[in-house]
């Protein structure tokens, strides 16, 4: 074993009720390295963290840090040893301060035990500096940006000594120029010896910043490369099992008529006089940086938020301001952002999910005709290839690629006009997200007007015909598929 | 993924679902057992009928209040309404001597309290916890404004006796009554498309209404229709106490409630079922009921209730808590 | 002169009439007007006045403050005890000769009594004692429920072959509650010491609950023959569930207790088997928490206890003591007034 070997886990398993989560996975995690950890939903990859991070016990396995075999029961035997995971859901006390977070596990104290504030806040803006931050300590966590917050909880782990830190999907919720940043303290950390596991679906991010990848499927440990004897691929191809040709096949690109017109539509809190004009069998994508109003156009198209000024069109029709169920009635269609907030009801079936809107096409004088529903939703779900037990499954039990399927079946059975994808494959592992992408391009075919919002950049240029930029409300650029670049779009997503 | 895997978890916990239902049936015939090696009485026609026809106005209201949690929504203010319903139809039926007149006014204000606590959610956009007591304490405190001493029974009308202590057959009339609405209203839960609804608007009120659901009707139809059965629930009391009691209906509110949350209706709304309800509703009266017979400390009502009460949601909450350690795994 | 002599003669005549008069005159025998002076203003802050208990007591004091010509004040705590504290100030502040308090909790009332002293105003408690004060008020529960036991049990020895199988409802959260029904239970087995208490059971003092455990005490036991009811509404429940149980209302005995509205009355008038009130008397309360205010204004010696009369009512008697119009009921004074009372309970 090398003197640099910070974590050794050998043949680590883990099982719960009828599946194996981890069966037989071996790591090592090196002093100072950036170790990427990627797989396709369910692989494994929160378990092993989980194990690491204490809240689960492992079955079998040994775990061996710092070239000394350790048994680690719970969180406080993890951060004991110097290990701390930053969670996607980052756990921090937001009416707290930065400081009372970084020294959360461990107030520095008088010596009457009384907790030395000066200190505390002292010796946070000196770890701050250390990674070039410049926060007060005593602004109040629930101020701060995701990725602000995110730094206070590597604070955290460097207050504590950290000797292995692990990321886990840090980047969903950052704009590009907040990733370079939590790249740059990643690697600042890594001149300070400290041990870096990074768990993520973007391959991009893997190739750019890591110096390993281990791959893992089914609980089982697939390969495990130097970053500069691998490629995108490959990686890909033993994530999946399979070779994936394509992200993006768009194959169809001709125009109808005008389905949906958006006339300077303006509300209150954010948007501002946007216009927008999309064809059938089109597909425009809307890419914008956070807080660009995305999102909100999303919903105040669908009628979701109130509009201060504007008219949407659909086929000439002008839409009742507000109204989601107008909205319907119209053949509009909206896939949130949220999927889990707001788009599945996570108690119902696949079926039922997937029949929600359409409910009345199924049933007579007010009674569900089960059978019909049935073979319908069945119909859509071998459509889209998705993946469940049956069709009376409950949907909370489906992986997120699955979901976000069963909520296009449910617009696909629509027979919309126009449908809105907010972030469709966020969160989804490679394979699903090749599926979701040759359905948008049916829709398209199929003769649809379709939007897609998404942070992107890959996604966009592949998907979309059109390209419309937001920044701050406003809309600031449209590109045709062939004329755009990437510094262009960014350009306009920066304005 | 592995779908076998997925495959194999998803029968267990479909097993589990199930489940609760079937163990609150197991709970109802341990407890009827253990009760009647105590005591044959138990098992007598005159008790069984005697805990259905007490268990009925709970029932009935249950049914209301089921769906109302389903919606993610709640009535506290049931009780106070049924003391108010009896009153009010206990004088109208004094004053004009029509059985039936009594009737319709005491539902009619059943649906006007329904109607309020409904717009008051929908479009005052208040909490229903809060909204509901308030409306409790308004209503309680009305009816002492309408009637500060019991409104007696003057006329003696057959029709009002037979409410809440006719038979038909060998079967009470409160057994009847909440028979016929409780497969209604099974049905329309269980195969229309507004119980589809109801299921969908407390599941995720966005999901819903982005599916084109107008969930807030649906709410204002489905407080309308608490208060309305809670109605008929206190036209049967008034009639089996033979007089309208202003003091009436203190804590129903909370032994409906009780019931139906044992039944497994979760208070987070999107989930329960109306046989969950009638049987949580059932074991809590047998409770009472078997330890008044088996001449048991009274005090012993309350303190059963609460085990019993608390191990099912707890048994509830493990189940939860699998299900949550599934998902993120 | 013939004029002068026939003058005197009327005059003495009519001396002679007003001294007759005087002497016999008044309405009733107590209701005299009692000696001493007469406060102007007395003040009352009542509990709960939405009981009809309570309704009934302030009728009653009303109606005695008229007789006096004394100016009565209300005010109404509603159970809320800082507000009780407040209106007693209020009182006190407005200027009156004396307070009658009903407190809302035993505890809560002294910061009155120590005020009130301070004040010099004298101070009546009615209902529940209080510790410092001058007096109480109030009719003896564990005697009014002995009295309606009494009754019961000779109803029991001549119509019911001499067997009592009671159901008694109580409220043990309250101790008033528990005096009564023991009294009861005391009493009735004075005339038949075998009486056998078969379920006694907490109703909450509400016809609904009372209904409801009556109705499993009855499938239980149906050959109850005695129900007790610690108040009206606890009896009057239990009677419900024993016609509905389909049983012999000829073979039953249904004793209420308080008389506190007149739900009672319409239950004896049935002439069915309420047989027996224990009745308290709330507006003789109210009218003697007057006379106490007056003697107390005048200095007098006054017991720690002065006892209210609770007498047991049959259907035969009811209506010397009350009469009811429609919904509105009157009492007889001069029947009430007579009734005889205990200096001090038999039990507390």
């Amino acid at each position: 074993m090398g003197d640099d070997v910070l974590l050794q886990i050998e043949g680590i398993s883990k099982e719960f009720p009828g599946v194996k989560a981890l069966d037989d996975v071996d790591l090592t995690i090196r002093k100072g390295m950036v170790h990427a950890l990627v797989g396709e939903n369910g692989a494994g990859k929160s378990t092993l963290i989980k194990i690491l991070a204490g809240v689960y016990n492992r079955d079998a396995g040994e775990i061996i840090f710092e070239k000394r075999p350790v048994i680690i029961h719970s969180p406080a035997d993890s951060l004991g040893l110097g290990i701390k995971v930053v969670f996607q859901e980052l756990a921090l006390i937001p009416h707290m301060t930065v400081a009372e977070n970084v020294f959360l596990e461990s107030f520095p104290l008088k010596k009457n035990k009384v907790i030395d504030w000066e200190t505390m806040s002292k010796k946070t803006a000196e770890i701050l500096l250390s990674i070039g931050l410049s926060i007060n300590p005593k602004d109040k966590v629930y101020k701060l940006t995701v990725s602000q917050q995110q730094m206070v909880e590597i604070a955290r782990a460097l207050s504590h000594e950290a000797k292995l830190i692990v990321m886990d999907e840090p980047t969903s919720a950052l704009t590009p120029k907040e990733i370079k940043f939590l790249f740059d303290v990643l690697r600042k950390l890594k001149t300070l010896d400290i041990g870096i596991l990074y768990v993520t679906h973007k391959l991009e991010e893997v190739f750019e910043l890591c110096d390993r990848v281990t791959v893992l499927r089914d609980g089982k440990l697939i390969s495990s490369n130097n970053i500069n004897e691998t490629n995108t691929d490959e990686v890909v191809k033993d994530m999946v099992g399979r070779s994936i040709k394509t992200l993006f096949p768009r194959t169809h690109t001709g125009k109808g008529n005008v389905v949906l017109r958006v006339e300077n539509l303006s509300t209150e809190k954010k948007l501002k006089d946007v216009t927008l004009t999309v064809h059938a069998g089109e597909v425009i994508g809307i890419f914008g940086l956070l807080g660009a109003g995305r999102t909100e156009l999303a919903k105040a198209i669908f009628g979701l938020d109130a509009i201060t000024s504007g008219k949407i069109l659909i086929d000439g029709h002008e839409l009742k301001v507000g109204s989601t169920s107008h909205s319907t009635k119209m053949g509009l269609g909206l896939l949130t952002e949220d999927r889990k907030e707001e788009g599945l009801v996570l108690q119902m079936s696949v079926a039922q999910n997937i029949t929600l809107p359409s409910i009345r096409e199924f049933s007579s004088f007010g009674v569900i005709r089960r059978k019909l529903e049935a073979r319908h939703a069945n119909e859509f779900v071998q459509k889209l290839r998705i993946k469940t037990p049956s069709l009376r499954q409950k949907v909370m039990f489906l992986s997120g690629g699955n979901q976000q399927k069963v909520l296009l079946a449910r617009w696909l059975m629509k027979k919309l006009k126009v449908i809105i994808l907010d972030e469709p494959t966020r969160g989804i592992d490679v394979g699903a997200k090749a599926e979701i992408h040759r359905l948008i391009d049916e829709l398209a075919k199929a003769g649809l007007a379709v939007i897609v919002m998404t942070s992107e950049m890959p996604e966009l240029l592949g998907v979309s015909d059109h390209i419309v930029v937001m920044s701050n409300g406003r809309v600031t650029g449209g590109f045709e598929k062939n004329s755009a670049t990437q510094e262009s779009i960014l350009a306009a997503a920066i304005a | 993924m592995g779908i076998l895997g997925q495959i194999k978890r998803e029968r267990i916990f479909g097993k589990l679902v199930l489940f609760n239902e079937i163990i609150l049936v197991v709970v109802l015939i341990i407890i009827s057992i253990a009760i009647s090696i105590g005591t044959p009485k138990f098992y007598s026609t005159t008790n069984i009928l005697n805990i259905l026809r007490d268990s009925s106005m709970a029932i009935i209201a249950g049914i209301g209040m089921t769906m109302l949690l389903i919606t993610g929504e709640v009535d506290l203010s049931i009780g106070s309404l049924v003391a108010f319903v009896g009153v009010v139809t206990m004088d109208i039926i004094n004053r004009t001597m029509n059985v039936g007149l009594g009737v319709l006014a005491g539902m009619g204000l059943g649906a006007v309290v329904g109607l309020v606590n409904g717009l008051v959610r929908t479009k005052l956009k208040v909490n229903s916890l809060i909204g509901t007591i308030a409306m409790m304490m308004i209503l309680r405190g009305m009816v002492y404004i309408y009637s500060i001493a019991a409104i007696q029974n003057y006329h003696q009308l057959g029709a009002f006796y037979e409410i809440g202590n006719g038979y038909v057959g060998f079967m009470p009339i409160p057994i009847v009554i909440m028979l016929v609405l409780y497969f209604v209203f099974l049905f329309i839960v269980t195969r229309s498309v507004m119980g589809r609804h109801l299921y969908a608007t407390g599941g995720n009120y966005t999901a819903a209404k982005i599916s084109g659901i107008k969930v807030d009707n649906l709410k204002l139809l489905t407080f309308m229709m608490t208060s309305i059965l809670a109605s008929i629930s206190g036209i049967i009391l008034v009639s089996r106490m033979n007089s309208g009691q202003p003091n009436a209906g203190v804590g129903f509110e909370l032994s409906v409630i009780a019931g139906v949350i044992l039944g497994g209706t979760s208070l987070g709304g999107g989930e329960g079922t109306l046989i969950g309800t009638l049987i949580g509703v059932l074991i809590l009266r047998i409770i009472n009921n078997g330890i008044i017979i088996l001449r048991w400390n009274q005090d012993l009502q309350i303190v059963i209730s609460g085990i019993v009460i608390i191990i099912a949601v707890y048994i509830d909450s493990m189940r939860k808590v699998a299900r949550a350690k599934i998902i993120t795994t | 002169m013939k004029s002068k002599k026939i003058i005197m003669i009327i005059v003495a005549i009519f001396v002679v009439f007003s001294f007759a008069t005087i002497a016999f005159g008044g309405e009733e025998k107590k209701a005299e007007k009692p000696a001493g002076k007469i406060p102007k203003r007395v003040g009352y802050v009542t509990n709960y006045a939405m009981h009809e208990w309570y309704q009934n007591v302030m009728k009653g004091m009303n109606a005695r403050a008229d007789m006096l010509g004394i100016e009565l004040d209300i005010i109404d705590a509603n159970l809320d005890m800082a507000k009780e504290v407040s209106a007693a100030e209020d009182l006190m502040a407005k200027g009156v000769d004396v307070l009658i308090i009903t407190p809302v909790e035993q505890k809560g009332a002294e910061p009155i009594l120590k005020k009130a002293k301070m004040e010099g105003i004298p101070v009546v408690i009615e209902a529940s004692a209080v510790e410092g004060m001058t007096t109480l008020v109030a009719i003896c529960d564990y005697d009014c429920g002995y009295k309606g036991g009494v009754e019961t049990g000779k109803y029991v020895k001549k119509y019911l072959k001499g067997k009592a199988r009671i159901l008694s409802i109580d409220l043990p959260m309250l101790r008033p509650c528990i005096l009564r029904c023991d009294g009861f239970e005391d009493g009735i087995r004075t005339i038949i010491p075998d009486a056998e208490v078969v379920h006694r059971l907490d109703g909450q003092g509400l016809k609904d609950h009372a209904l409801q455990v009556s109705t499993d005490a009855l499938t239980a036991d149906p050959n109850i023959n005695v129900i007790y009811g610690c108040n009206d509404d606890s009896a009057l429940g239990a009677l419900q569930a024993f016609r509905a149980a389909g049983l012999d209302e000829k073979k039953l005995v249904v004793c209420g207790t308080g008389g506190e509205g007149n739900a009672f009355i319409h239950a004896m008038r049935e002439g069915g088997p309420y047989k027996v009130e224990a009745a308290m008397f709330p507006e003789k309360v109210g009218y003697e928490c007057i006379d106490m205010a007056v003697k107390l204004y005048n200095n007098e010696e006054v017991p720690e206890h002065y006892v209210t009369p609770t007498m047991a009512l049959t259907q035969d008697i009811w209506d010397d003591y009350y009469s009811l119009e429609g919904e509105v009921r009157t009492i007889n004074w001069d029947a009430v007034n007579a009734i005889p009372t205990e200096d001090k309970c038999a039990k507390y």
